[in-house]
């Protein structure tokens, strides 16, 4: 009896105690990820204050979604040693996991977690609260940050600038066309073809990628694309306006679905995907899997964001050396110019609204800006370690591995991006598309709201047009339809009748509204 | 004689403190958590807070309202049940049927091995059946396609074709499911009195009138209490397998109350919207159970309360 008492003591007692453990190992399982931060605000703001000043930044500037692989631990620790030593800022990156980038940066936000500075579109931000005005800010400590800047790139400013004047992000892009078309140019000189110039002879290109087959056993992929790549690299051939909101005859604001020449577009698209032009399955493919495709040897054409291509090409080009992309320059539609030059969006690096010390987060990014070897060091990594000049004058480098990923890079900027130029293959294409074609406004249409849409109120907006994700929804929905041959094109009609019936007339009843009050105060 | 209330815990202390954790942590994690559902009567902004919640503008019914006016009200109201339907019609039955068949396997080895492989699936994730699924389906060399090929048939975009985008989830949801809901029915099936299925013997009873007679009125209870429970759950009609397998060509056939909550609130930030949509779902989900367990009751069956 005695002794069965005491098993049961023992077992109980193990019990406790595993209980005890198990709950103590989460907290300190928690401590080293998401709470990390916690614990680092509690003691080394107490201890290290004096010294070096946090800054939590949220790594969303979009390399780490194109990285391959995150960086290696020894290489991100030291290189966390020699910005500590070099600013005197203490950074804790907190990483994103591919693809739910902005729904973990809300939760964050919404869960008080300690975040300074994020990059995104301030609309929602600021009108749920989320982030301060910078004006005062960069007043006392961002001079570095208001020089780099080029002052014909202004307009940037004008963009995240509300209409009382104050400031809600730092700028990171220009105008940029980024979506484009690529072509295998080695294929291209296999078949016996050149460049096309025009919508039928980039058709007899596709036809033969198709019918020729060069990647052999059937693999050859004509074309990889996505919807906004459809629409922002290709649709403004068939329009004589760039993807975006219009300016219909009657002088309303109209989608651009609505247009007719967009019409024309979608019925091609439709005809090029019952071809077997485009992939299948190309708009269930996520960027992983499209970079996959193009690895593999199997892609001759695709319509996307040039990073999709221009990053992966140098790991195709170790089996296939031959290999190269090179965009469709000269390309025309029956309308003309085939690409999309994006708006002027309200993007840029934010402040936490409730961030413990928003002088350190501008202070820290104003170090960055304020030379080009620390935006690479964050960037790259340490010179001569993970990258080197090859010609110092002009910034170019190569880099020498891939160690550290970038998880550090923060207020990222087209500013420095045109002032460097890595050499190595697996950055180059990249820095030669967007020197060469990102900016050339020359070859590019504008979307008729361009110039203003970005000062639309848009809490104004969401008050009138509770159901704009509606008609958002029907759009990205039913274009994908008619495409894949789901609907057919004579329902197209219909379909803009459907778009009515979701609550188009209202839609273009408020857009028209804020495009003439925003003209108005303009002029 | 009837104790007081008191003396009774002061009694039965010890169980009443075994049982102190798990009410706490109800308490802590399920109860007071509730209060928050006022946000779907008001206009909360997401980063403001937990005492924003008590203090924003009250907006009454406004959300809701919002919502079934919306155009797609009826869509996703038609998928949420549809789905869930789907799944109850068929995913119910099938670990019914497998346990009774598993019951009649007389080789215990064929039946251990048939009953661990069939729930193996259950401990996959869902991200990896996803997976799973679409490198099966795909029409880029996916073995169901390569195999429609060979038998001459067209090729199927499985997961992107409206047309055969729910039963490849119901499907799918049965192929993971089916086995690890064996277990229970097997346990209730060995819980049937032996002699019972010798009388059955005794009168002439074969095999199906032996599990018609016996062994189904024998697993009824459970039965009823498992179907009772899936439709108080009926509205759940699997979030994470549609939210990973979904693409906008099949949004008509495949979108349902949480895939759009989950777009509403964290996507679009619209905190308050959300949840007056999860809060409608949760009504409706308490008239099921409750109109379910009406049902249990009346037709003699033991309800859950």
């Amino acid at each position: 009896m005695s002794g069965k008492r005491i098993v049961a003591g023992i077992v109980s007692l193990i019990m406790f105690a595993a209980v005890i453990g198990c709950s103590t190992s989460e907290k300190s399982g928690n401590a080293s990820t998401a709470g990390n931060q916690d614990t680092g605000q509690g003691e080394s703001a107490a201890t290290d204050s004096k010294k070096n000043e946090q800054v939590y930044i949220y790594a969303n500037a979009g390399n780490l979604a194109l990285a391959s692989t995150l960086s290696k631990k020894e290489d991100l620790e030291m290189v966390h040693k020699e910005i500590l030593d070099r600013s005197g800022f203490e950074v804790e990156a907190n990483i994103p996991p591919k693809g739910q980038e902005a729904e973990k940066l809300n939760l964050l936000l919404a869960s008080n977690e300690p975040i300074d500075i994020f990059v995104g579109s301030i609309g929602a931000f600021r009108d749920n609260g989320a982030i301060q005005p910078l004006n005062d800010l960069l007043d006392k400590y961002g001079s570095h940050i208001r020089e780099l800047w080029p002052k014909e790139w202004a307009s940037a400013w004008d963009a995240v600038t509300d209409k009382e004047g104050k400031i809600w992000a730092i700028p990171q892009m220009p105008q940029l066309a980024e979506k484009t078309i690529f072509l295998r140019s080695d294929w291209l000189a296999k078949l016996n073809l050149t460049m096309p110039k025009t919508i039928e002879e980039y058709e007899t290109v596709l036809k033969a990628l198709k019918e020729k087959d060069p990647a052999g056993a059937g693999q050859t992929i004509p074309i990889v694309t996505n919807m906004t790549g459809l629409n922002l690299a290709l649709s403004a051939g068939f329009m004589d306006v760039g993807y975006g909101p219009w300016m219909d005859q009657d002088g309303k604001v109209k989608p651009p679905e609505v247009n007719p020449g967009y019409k024309d577009f979608i019925a091609k698209m439709a005809e090029w995907y019952q071809k077997g032009y485009i992939y299948k399955e190309t708009f269930t493919l996520n960027t992983e899997r499209t970079r996959e495709l193009i690895k593999q040897n199997r892609v001759g054409s695709a319509i996307i964001h040039y990073s999709v291509v221009t990053n992966i090409q140098s790991d195709l080009q170790q089996k296939t050396p031959e290999a190269l992309y090179e965009v469709a320059g000269e390309l025309k539609g029956p309308k003309g110019n085939i690409t999309t030059m994006s708006g002027l969006s309200p993007y840029g690096w934010m402040l936490n609204k409730k961030s413990k010390n928003p002088e350190a987060a501008i202070k820290f990014i104003d170090w960055i800006h304020s030379d080009i070897e620390n935006y690479l060091l964050i960037m790259y990594g340490i010179k001569d370690k993970h990258w080197k000049y090859t010609d110092e004058a002009n910034h170019v480098f190569e880099r020498l591995n891939q160690d550290y990923a970038g998880e550090y890079l923060t207020a990222s900027t087209f500013a420095y991006t045109v002032q460097f130029a890595p050499s190595d293959p697996a950055s180059k294409p990249e820095y030669d598309f967007l020197g060469k074609y990102s900016g050339d406004t020359s070859r590019v249409k504008n979307p008729a709201t361009a110039d203003v849409d970005y000062l639309y109120d848009q809490q104004e907006i969401s008050d009138k047009l509770p159901h704009i994700e509606d008609i958002n929804r029907m759009i990205e929905e039913e274009v994908v339809k008619f495409i894949m041959g789901a609907r057919p094109m004579s329902d197209y009609d219909k379909f803009v009748q459907e778009l009515y019936s979701a609550g188009l007339d209202k839609w273009i009843e408020v857009m028209t509204e804020q495009y003439n009050k925003v003209k108005a105060a303009m002029k | 004689m009837r104790r007081s209330i008191p003396s009774l815990i002061h009694r039965y202390k010890l169980y009443y403190f075994l049982i102190a954790p798990g009410i706490i942590y109800y308490l802590i994690f399920h109860y007071i958590p509730l209060y928050g559902v006022v946000i779907a009567f008001k206009d909360v902004s997401p980063f403001d807070g937990v005492k924003e919640i008590l203090t924003s503008e009250w907006v009454g019914l406004k959300h809701f309202r919002n919502f079934t006016n919306s155009y797609y009200f009826w869509d996703i109201m038609r998928n949420t049940l549809l789905i869930s339907l789907y799944r109850l019609i068929f995913g119910f039955p099938a670990p019914i049927l497998l346990a009774i068949l598993l019951n009649e396997a007389k080789n215990i080895l064929f039946q251990r091995i048939v009953q661990t492989v069939s729930y193996l699936p259950h401990f996959i994730s869902m991200v990896i059946v996803a997976g799973l699924l679409t490198t099966f389906l795909t029409t880029d060399g996916g073995i169901v396609n390569t195999l429609l090929q060979l038998m001459g048939l067209k090729q199927i975009f499985f997961l992107g074709d409206a047309n055969y985008f729910r039963s490849v989830l119901v499907i799918s949801g049965i192929w993971k499911e089916v086995g690890w809901g064996t277990i229970i029915y097997l346990a209730a099936i060995a819980g049937i009195d032996a002699h019972l299925y010798e009388a059955a013997k005794l009168d002439g009873a074969g095999r199906m009138r032996q599990i018609w007679h016996v062994t189904l009125p024998g697993m009824s209870f459970i039965i009823t209490l498992l179907l009772i429970l899936s439709i108080g759950g009926l509205l759940d009609a699997g979030f994470e397998q549609i939210f990973l397998l979904y693409s906008p060509s099949v949004f008509k056939v495949a979108d349902i109350i949480d895939t759009y909550v989950y777009r509403k609130g964290l996507v679009d930030l619209q905190y308050s919207y959300a949840a007056a949509v999860n809060l409608f779902k949760s009504l409706i989900a308490v008239i099921l159970l409750l109109g379910a367990n009406y049902l249990a009751k009346k037709y003699k069956q033991e309800g859950i309360w």
